[in-house]
């Protein structure tokens, strides 16, 4: 008689080595498995608990500067390469990969107002409270690397650098916007609209020839560097301090502003802000776009960086340190995965981008599980016990009770302004959307006046 | 106009001739002036010299009016500077003269003064913005699908990785090669069945293409491909046929093989010879003529005793007998299975082989006994007014039974009816029958159908014929109700004579089949009444069924009762407090009786927990407090929800759902690798945003970003392009065929 009996290649389920992982056969038919919903909803719990557990975003700290940080520039060709300039004139070049200082030049005398390096990543221009404009070349090991390549003597003060992104051009801001060339020690073309002192200028990474900068008006101005007058201009309440353009997104650039707001907008449409990103405590002092335009950093005078997605108005997370004071500048690194932040007290810090990630390669099994913990966080986003615990954050005692003391403020304004309007001749008090709130005035509305 | 009026005609003449007289006078004045300037005088000029006043004299007083020309008849224009030039002889200063003049006589233009420098700048900027602005919705399309992408890679430009090729790396490298590689490379160079980087075909199959014309080598595949085609049926038909158990069914197809042969060899003789065989059997099995029960037979049997000639003459009768019935196909003989000899006796065979073969339109009652199935469908769908209602697959299933039923009574009728056919060949009914045959118009099938009742009738209650046929024939006219249940009873009542009869039959069965084996018989026996009892069980269901439906049928009460069940749910008021009231007898606590069976006394199947037990261990339910909408006729506070579980619970649809179900269901998805299969899983895993390790992400660039559309389109264009040529280049063949 002829048994039949179940047999199996013994290949599909032994393991080769022992570091191999067992095979598992797996009937899929969802019929046999009825809790797949609560079950993945207790792994995006832990997922959500583990990603606040192992958030651990600080790296490191570069300290050698003796005076506070006030600009940065990261290196467009070199990903380990970041120039820091402080308040007391001195310039120093970072090795980041492994944290030390290459360089220490006396650089100005007074602060270092701005920093740029440039297209080609071979030369650094900076410009300082001396009223010049100082060329040094970035490799950290040629002769010269304590003396300036080139040095122009300004009639002004500037306040801020920055290089072209595809030629060697820059432009200065001070009284008024200058355009450099690298060959010419006379600006090739100056830009001036308004008595007021120019803040910030700042190159498009996609369509290089424009610019933008911000000015003491509480103004920010377009430029084409091709045309003889500046495109446009907006008034916002306050003061903006910087402006990042957005890499991936030739029109769209943020401003971070004094009134504790960041303001994106679409060049092509000055009337509304695109969004208005609100989180911080205090002055916006600098902003810097992630190299895949999906987010961008900021830092505030309230002693904190924030993380915003570039199309939500809250910031996705803060980073604090107890030391850390005020910080001037931040920066994203080019490969979208660290943050440089400088600040008042000297020091430079290195972050992580994604407070939680692992560092340095991941196996593939580690990182199909980091992304399967990502999906999962992102799929029950909505549940409140995940969203609870991933928006949790301990944040600064001051910043805690100013964002209150501010949360209050705004609801009372709130209040106030709907009893206004219930109390008022219908239409009397329209409502304004947020997003036009801020802006007092864009120019071809002026002129529509005028 | 002139007929009463004498008057007014002779004014109008009067007209006429004035009018005449006046054109008489212009006509003198044409003359006149003709004649002058035949003599020579110019009339014009003497007209002009008329007018004009001339200075004769110089004097002091020259009257500046007269001096512009203001003529008498104030027809001449003022004088013209130049006019008055004209009279100046030509000299070197005249040109200049000119000149100025005519610069001074040109409308005078002057140029505006300059705009204030803010205005200028203004209109500057806002033109400069605009020409940006507008520049910029190039970046339109390539931002949108970056904000929608799932999936994103950064770098976006990664540079391309190809695999170095033999021959880039041996020009490249241009040194020596060992013999071996040179006789490689020569193989690879020289082959003609070498792939070429810059063509689809190599050089050979390029030959062939050029030596086969295209329609050639179309048909030559189609019939190859055809070919193929036929082999694979043929293959997977013997395969499936190979597959089949019933050997039944493998000696039909023998025998249908064996008769496809003999057709093919000769006709018409052998399939007479097959005929007058099957009718010598048929005449045979029937009479049992050279069998021992004759008369001549029997007193041969007496005389046998003494006799040995009568008794040679006996066997050589039943030698004959034997002949006759032995079938003559040889497959019968082959058969040696106790059950399949069995089966043969009980004609099933018969029946089957009836059914699929020509045999079937040889032999007249057999080709009934499926009409007579046929007609008793028709029958029945004609009597039965439910029938028409039910569905198609019903009445399939009840006709398949039907004809099962059929089928298993006609087991034994084959001798009856053969018996009968061939005693009455020559009677009206079955010549009227033969006629009916090979017509085919309706009442004819209907008288056929009459008959074969008639004949079912003739052969179960033993009754004649001619008068009744008649009868049934206005029966089936009418095709009343009452008629169908008669039908249904004659069904049973002819499933049960089946019954009576297989069981009749089983016995002599029995005995012939002793020898080879008393159990399998037994088994036949069974199996066979099994099924019948089956089949009136069916048989009864459908009257059942049938009489259900009448008494449903046509009653307009009915429909006024659905109409009232449509509309009875629109009293909301009342369902809303009946739901309420479910809802809070369902919230009531209940009585809980906690008694274990077999604790303190026997316990087993059968044996419940005694009443004191019972009742000791029952737990009265708590009271519980009133519902909070206990005084609230119109609301129904779920007193049901779990904050446990609320605190889970999503309170609001989030932004992009609309409804609960779609946020529901996207929940419900599993994206674990649990539930899914690998590429299911690494394909829901995906992140939006994926950075190369240690790479710089440079900003977008103008000429990728930009040209990856244009890439896109463009390979479109050379889709096209390509398939212009691959058309031209068919035309140029097809040319040259011709040619």
């Amino acid at each position: 008689m002829k048994v039949k009996v179940l047999s199996r290649n013994p290949d599909d389920y032994v393991r080769e080595t022992k570091r191999d992982i067992h095979r598992v056969f797996r009937n899929y038919d969802p019929a046999l498995h009825p809790f797949e919903a609560p079950r993945e909803y207790t792994r995006a719990l832990n997922a959500v608990k583990l990603d606040r557990v192992f958030a651990k975003p600080f790296i490191a700290s570069l300290d050698g500067h003796r005076d506070g940080v006030c600009c940065m520039c990261k290196s467009k060709q070199k990903l380990n390469s970041l120039f820091s300039g402080s308040c007391d004139g001195e310039l120093r070049q970072w090795n980041l990969t492994n944290r030390h200082c290459i360089r220490a030049v006396q650089a100005h005398t007074g602060f270092v107002r701005g920093l740029s390096c440039s297209h080609d990543g071979r030369v650094v221009v900076s410009v300082g409270d001396d009223k010049t404009i100082k060329y040094w070349t970035t490799d950290a090991l040629s002769e010269d690397r304590d003396k300036p390549i080139n040095t122009i003597v300004a009639k002004s003060l500037y306040t801020g650098v920055d290089h072209h992104w595809s030629e060697a051009t820059f432009a200065t801001c001070g009284q008024t916007v200058d355009i450099w060339n690298d060959e010419r020690s006379e600006p090739v073309r100056s830009y001036r609209w308004g008595t007021d002192s120019v803040n910030s200028v700042r190159f498009n990474p996609v369509e290089a020839n424009l610019c933008i900068s911000t000015i003491s008006d509480r103004s920010i101005v377009l430029y084409d560097i091709r045309a003889a007058v500046p495109l446009n201009k907006v008034v916002l309440k306050m003061k903006s301090n910087v402006v990042a353009w957005n890499p991936m997104e030739a029109f769209v650039f943020t401003a971070a502003n004094e009134d504790h707001n960041l303001y994106t907008f679409d060049m092509r449409n000055l009337n509304f802000a695109m969004n208005v990103h609100t989180d911080h405590a205090d002055a916006v002092l600098d902003v810097d776009y992630a190299p895949t335009g999906k987010e961008f950093v900021s830092g505030s005078y309230d002693r904190s960086i924030r993380i915003f997605p570039s199309n939500r108005s809250r910031s996705r997370d803060v980073y604090h340190t107890k030391r850390m004071q005020r910080v001037f500048c931040v920066k994203w690194s080019s490969d979208n995965r660290y943050l440089l932040s400088g600040s008042d007290e000297t020091n430079v810090r290195i972050w992580k981008a994604r407070a939680s990630e692992k560092l340095g390669t991941l196996t593939p099994r580690e990182q199909t599980a980091a992304r399967y913990n990502l999906k999962l966080r992102e799929k029950f986003a909505y549940h409140p016990q995940i969203k609870r615990i991933s928006r949790h954050r301990h944040v600064p005692k001051s910043i805690y009770n100013t964002l209150k003391e501010k949360r209050t403020m705004k609801e009372a304004q709130r209040k106030k302004t709907q009893n206004l309007r219930t109390h008022s001749k219908p239409g009397a008090v329209p409502h304004v959307a947020e997003r036009a709130k801020h802006i007092v005035s864009n120019t071809d509305a002026n002129e529509a006046n005028e | 106009m002139t007929k009463g009026n004498p008057q007014e005609y002779v004014k109008q003449l009067k007209e006429e001739v004035n009018d005449i007289e006046l054109s008489d006078h212009e006509l003198d004045d044409d003359k006149h002036t003709e004649l002058l300037s035949s003599i020579g005088v110019n009339v014009d000029v003497d007209k002009k010299h008329k007018n004009k006043q001339v200075r004769t004299e110089a004097s002091r007083d020259v009257s500046v009016f007269s001096l512009l020309g203001a003529s008498g008849d104030g027809t001449q224009k003022k004088v013209n500077l130049n006019q008055l030039l004209k009279g100046v002889k030509e000299s070197a200063n005249v040109n200049v003269l000119k000149k100025q003049l005519s610069r001074v006589n040109r409308p005078q233009r002057h140029l505006e003064a300059p705009l204030p420098k803010p205005v200028a700048e203004r209109l500057q900027r806002k033109v400069e913005y605009q020409k940006t602005s507008e520049k910029l919705a190039k970046w339109d399309p390539v931002v949108q699908s970056h904000r929608k992408a799932d999936h994103i890679s950064f770098p976006l430009t990664q540079p391309p990785l190809y695999i170095k090729t033999v021959d880039k790396q041996l020009s490249r490298i241009g040194k020596k090669l060992t013999p071996l590689e040179e006789e490689i490379y020569a193989l690879l160079r020289g082959n003609k069945c070498v792939e070429r980087p810059d063509h689809d075909l190599t050089l050979q199959e390029e030959e062939i293409l050029a030596s086969v014309s295209l329609e050639e080598a179309q048909e030559r595949r189609a019939e190859l491909q055809k070919h193929r085609a036929l082999m694979s049926y043929h293959e997977s038909k013997s395969k499936r046929q190979k597959k089949i158990k019933s050997k039944k069914y493998h000696r039909m197809l023998r025998k249908r093989k064996m008769k496809e042969d003999a057709t093919k060899e000769d006709d018409d003789e052998a399939e007479d010879a097959v005929k007058r065989a099957e009718r010598m059997r048929a005449e045979e099995r029937a009479s049992l003529r050279h069998r021992t029960g004759s008369k001549w037979a029997r007193s041969r049997a007496i005389m046998a005793k003494h006799d040995k000639d009568s008794k040679e003459l006996l066997n050589e009768q039943l030698q004959k007998h034997r002949e006759l019935v032995t079938k003559p196909l040889p497959d019968s003989v082959e058969s040696d299975d106790g059950v399949d000899t069995n089966v043969n006796a009980n004609g099933e065979d018969n029946l089957y082989s009836s059914e699929n073969f020509e045999i079937a339109s040889s032999n007249p009652w057999l080709r009934t006994n499926v009409e007579n199935k046929n007609g008793k469908q028709i029958v029945e769908n004609g009597g039965d007014p439910v029938g028409n209602k039910e569905t198609a697959s019903d009445n399939n299933e009840e006709h398949k039974m039907d004809s099962e039923c059929e089928n298993e009574s006609n087991l034994d009728e084959p001798k009856q009816k053969l018996r009968k056919w061939l005693s009455s060949e020559d009677t009206d009914l079955d010549v009227s029958k033969h006629a009916l045959d090979i017509s085919s118009s309706d009442a004819m099938v209907k008288f056929k159908e009459a008959y074969d009742k008639l004949q079912h009738e003739i052969s179960s209650e033993k009754k004649t014929a001619p008068d009744r046929a008649e009868n049934v024939f206005q029966d089936l006219k009418e095709e009343t109700i009452e008629e169908d249940k008669e039908m249904q009873d004659g069904l049973n009542e002819q499933c049960n004579n089946a019954e009576y009869d297989v069981t009749v039959r089983s016995q002599p069965l029995q005995i012939l089949s002793r020898s080879s084996g008393e159990s399998k018989s037994m088994k036949v026996d069974t199996d066979a009444t099994k099924s019948f009892s089956s089949a009136t069980k069916v048989s009864e269901q459908e009257a059942e069924f049938v009489a259900e439906e009448d008494l449903e049928m046509g009653s307009e009460a009915r429909q006024q009762m659905t109409i009232e069940q449509a509309f009875a749910d629109d009293d909301v008021v009342a369902e809303f407090a009946k739901s309420k009231r479910e809802i809070v007898e369902e919230g009531k606590p209940k009585v809980v009786s906690l008694a274990l069976p077999g604790w303190g006394e026997w316990g087993g199947v059968g044996i419940n927990p005694s009443k004191r037990k019972r009742r000791r261990f029952r737990v009265k339910p708590v009271p519980m407090k009133p519902r909070l909408d206990q005084k609230l006729g119109h609301v129904i506070i779920n007193e049901k929800r779990d904050v446990h579980i609320a605190k889970h619970q999503v309170n609001d649809i989030p932004f992009p759902y609309t409804n609960k179900e779609q946020f529901e269901r996207t929940v419900a998805q599993p994206i674990g690798s649990t539930w899914n299969t690998q590429s299911a899983f690494n394909s829901f895993v995906k992140p939006k945003v994926d950075t190369v390790m240690g790479s710089i992400i440079p900003p977008m660039n103008s000429d990728e970003a930009l040209g990856e559309l244009k890439k896109a389109s463009k390979w479109k264009e050379d889709r096209k392009k390509l398939k212009r040529k691959h058309e031209h280049k068919n035309k140029l063949e097809k040319l040259k065929m011709f040619l």
